[in-house]
């Protein structure tokens, strides 16, 4: 089930909350186990928004995690500490990715670049070629459209979640799920 | 990295990129950690008291003070017991000085109470006096308020 992702981390260890308690309280242990327990799939998620280049996702991951230290007191438990965490880390590869380069931020413009299917593939393409393939279209996407994707596709969070993490309502996240997929459907069609 | 030959080649990307080994997280975990080692969090400074209850001040010797990120830590593994947990801890400080420590607690379920918060403000007590000396203004029984804020089942440090 994908709205029980979330979930999943705590499944050992204490919950998330007693460990910002513990933080809050000047336990860096306890820190460092939620680097652990969200770090990968921070981490995943960060190469993805900024194009694949992994050094700087592990500037975009570390950036965010010494946010979270810094406002660890002032977070507010009215969301959940994943995608408090998660947040961090869209905003900071925002940021790097405005630094880089421009990125396409109207839709229409992906209708017009979008590449048709040209020709058939080797059925037996590498999978790594495929990954690439999409690491080439996702980086094709607007930034929200790309995270939401990410969200959703690949971290698995709930829609109510990914609303949070990027400060949309549901609805636009559904809509811009709906935009991503069909877009990255396109760009990928001509590996079948 | 196996990808199931699908038709459709964004799901067969997709699934390859969810089972996507986390290559390169490790090196990135043990920088992140270190960087946020290195890290200081603001917390007041408060000054100690010698045995006959002068702290320096205002005098010719030197004044020793000691930083709430000693301070709450500390509390904290005093007030801890395996039935009774600090869920916050909240030190006022005035004129450098530790005027009052907050304490909310959560315990174990079928506890007295009373008894715990008791408990939870000597313990309290004792690390403020080792830490930061007799402080003649500062009255644990009166500037040492413990709240408890939940009762839980089981261990109530992982709840």
């Amino acid at each position: 089930m994908l709205d029980d992702a979330a979930d999943d981390a705590s499944a050992t260890g204490p919950p998330d909350h007693v460990l910002v308690r513990r933080v809050r309280l000047g336990d860096r242990s306890a820190f460092d186990e939620i680097i652990g327990r969200h770090g990968p799939g921070m981490y995943r998620f960060a190469v993805r928004m900024v194009g694949g280049d992994r050094t700087d996702a592990g500037e975009v991951v570390q950036e965010a995690f010494i946010s979270a230290w810094k406002n660890i007191a002032t977070f507010e438990a009215r969301s959940s500490l994943r995608t408090w965490l998660f947040s961090l880390v869209s905003r900071r590869a925002a940021d790097l990715q405005r630094k880089r380069r421009p990125t396409p931020v109207d839709d229409d413009l992906l209708t017009v670049i979008a590449p048709a299917a040209r020709h058939d593939p080797l059925q037996e393409v590498m999978d790594k070629e495929l990954v690439a393939a999409l690491q080439v279209a996702l980086a094709e996407l607007p930034h929200q459209q790309r995270a939401v994707w990410l969200l959703r596709e690949v971290e698995q969070m709930s829609y109510d979640d990914i609303a949070t993490t990027l400060v949309m309502t549901p609805d636009s996240v559904r809509g811009q799920l709906h935009r991503g997929r069909k877009n990255l459907a396109e760009r990928m069609a001509q590996w079948r | 990295m196996a990808v199931e030959r699908t038709p459709d080649p964004l799901e067969r990307a997709t699934t390859a990129l969810r089972d996507e080994p986390g290559t390169g997280w490790i090196e990135v975990s043990q920088s992140v950690m270190s960087r946020v080692r290195t890290l200081v969090t603001p917390a007041s400074a408060v000054i100690t008291f010698d045995e006959s209850g002068t702290s320096g001040r205002g005098g010719r010797d030197s004044v020793v003070r000691v930083s709430g990120r000693v301070l709450t830590p500390r509390l904290r593994d005093a007030v801890d017991t395996p039935t009774r947990a600090a869920d916050s801890i909240d030190i006022e400080v005035v004129d450098d000085r530790c005027s009052s420590i907050h304490l909310a607690i959560v315990c174990s379920y079928g506890l007295d109470l009373n008894a715990e918060g008791r408990d939870a403000r000597a313990a309290a007590a004792a690390v403020v006096r080792e830490l930061l000396g007799p402080d003649p203004a500062f009255d644990p029984e009166r500037d040492i308020t413990v709240e408890v804020v939940d009762v839980v089942e089981g261990d109530p440090h992982s709840q």
